[in-house]
């Protein structure tokens, strides 16, 4: 057998090989790899490029290496999944780096980090000031996590007592002027009410790149030809405005009428406008 | 404007409301939301029943303002 149609013939066995294996061995974001990955990995990536280019010549040996350190690399994985002992001892621990606002000196040099170092892995995760940080975690990944002072952390809605919506995640139904039936057909609707959408917005739909339904079941468009003007819906907006106005009629009301039992009533009234303002401006508004 | 017009008024938009927020009960396809505007169209319904018993006792009273 010529030489060349050998490792033509292993290199298309190793790279269907290799695919299947990379599938077996579990999604693994590149830059988040423990050493251990990492160098089970490469080493798994040069078998395989050894063997293709003839330089093991033995084609039996050479996978033979390659499916110890495969079947090695999944029987570890598995079992650092069943124990917490074996996925420490291969994975590592994570390091404390800041503690209680303290940089710990000790966990620093074990984690091979000189001071200059950890104020630059700070500032990538935008903490620019050392007494901001209240804890830092060095993973096994060799990322930093950092944890500001309560004080210093992003408010949240919670923390501001306000009520959001929860948002559920819109669905595309239009996609580069195609209308995607299966979400379309998840909400409950169909090409028609698509149709109907469009008529109302005047629209053509191979003039839309996107289109998204939100959880209310509201349409938003994107053209393709950005110098149309369209309107986006407003009813919700008009709807709380409409609420609004009714509510401080009916203080007026209540304010205007001599009548007591008409004034209780119309304050009462009012007062249940205000708790249903109060429960629809997060769904209504933003 | 009379009190009995502006009351009318009043309940014209509730009703607008009302039927705004039905129509968002249903094509919303989010419980948490269908619920939340659910709720709300019977509290809207509530209001407009209360309103509409005091504008028959206001067009009892002031008979030349009632219709439209």
């Amino acid at each position: 057998m010529a030489n060349w149609i050998e490792i033509l013939l292993r290199s298309i066995m190793l790279f269907f090989l290799v695919l299947g294996l990379t599938r077996i061995m579990g999604k693994r974001q590149l830059t988040k790899l423990t050493p251990f990955h990492f160098i089970s990995y490469s080493i798994i990536g040069i078998l395989a490029a050894l063997i293709s280019v003839n330089i093991i010549d033995n084609l039996v040996l050479g996978l033979l290496s390659l499916g110890t350190w495969v079947a090695f690399y999944l029987i570890l994985d598995y079992f650092a999944l069943k124990s917490k002992l074996i996925h420490d001892w291969i994975n590592g621990r994570e390091t404390i780096l800041i503690k209680n606002g303290k940089v710990m000196e000790e966990n620093l040099k074990q984690a091979r980090l000189t001071g200059e170092e950890l104020l630059k892995e700070l500032r990538t995760k935008n903490a620019f000031n050392l007494a901001d940080v209240e804890f830092a975690v060095m993973e096994t990944t060799g990322e930093l996590n950092v944890l500001l002072k309560s004080d210093k952390k992003p408010v949240t809605p919670f923390e501001l007592g306000t009520e959001v919506s929860p948002k559920s995640a819109p669905q595309t139904v239009i996609l580069d002027g195609n209308i995607l039936d299966e979400p379309l057909s998840n909400i409950g609707l169909n090409r028609g009410w698509l149709n109907t959408e469009l008529e109302k917005l005047g629209l053509s739909l191979d003039n839309i790149f996107i289109g998204q339904v939100d959880s209310s079941g509201d349409l938003y468009v994107d053209l393709f030809d950005d110098s149309i003007q369209v309107s986006q819906p407003k009813i919700k907006e008009t709807l709380f405005a409409n609420i609004k106005k009714c509510q401080s009629d009916l203080v007026k009301y209540a304010l205007d009428t001599q009548d007591n039992k008409a004034k209780k009533m119309y304050s009462s009234n009012a007062k249940k406008l205000k708790n249903l303002m109060n429960k629809l401006e997060s769904y209504l508004l933003h | 404007m009379t009190v009995a017009s502006q009351l009318k008024q009043t309940i014209a938009t509730l009703n607008g409301v009302k039927s705004t927020l039905e129509i968002y009960s249903l094509k919303s396809f989010n419980e948490e939301e269908k619920s939340i505007y659910k709720n709300s169209l019977k509290t809207t319904e509530e209001v407009i029943h209360d309103l509409e018993e005091r504008l028959k006792i206001v067009e009892y009273e002031e008979p030349q303002y009632k219709g439209f």
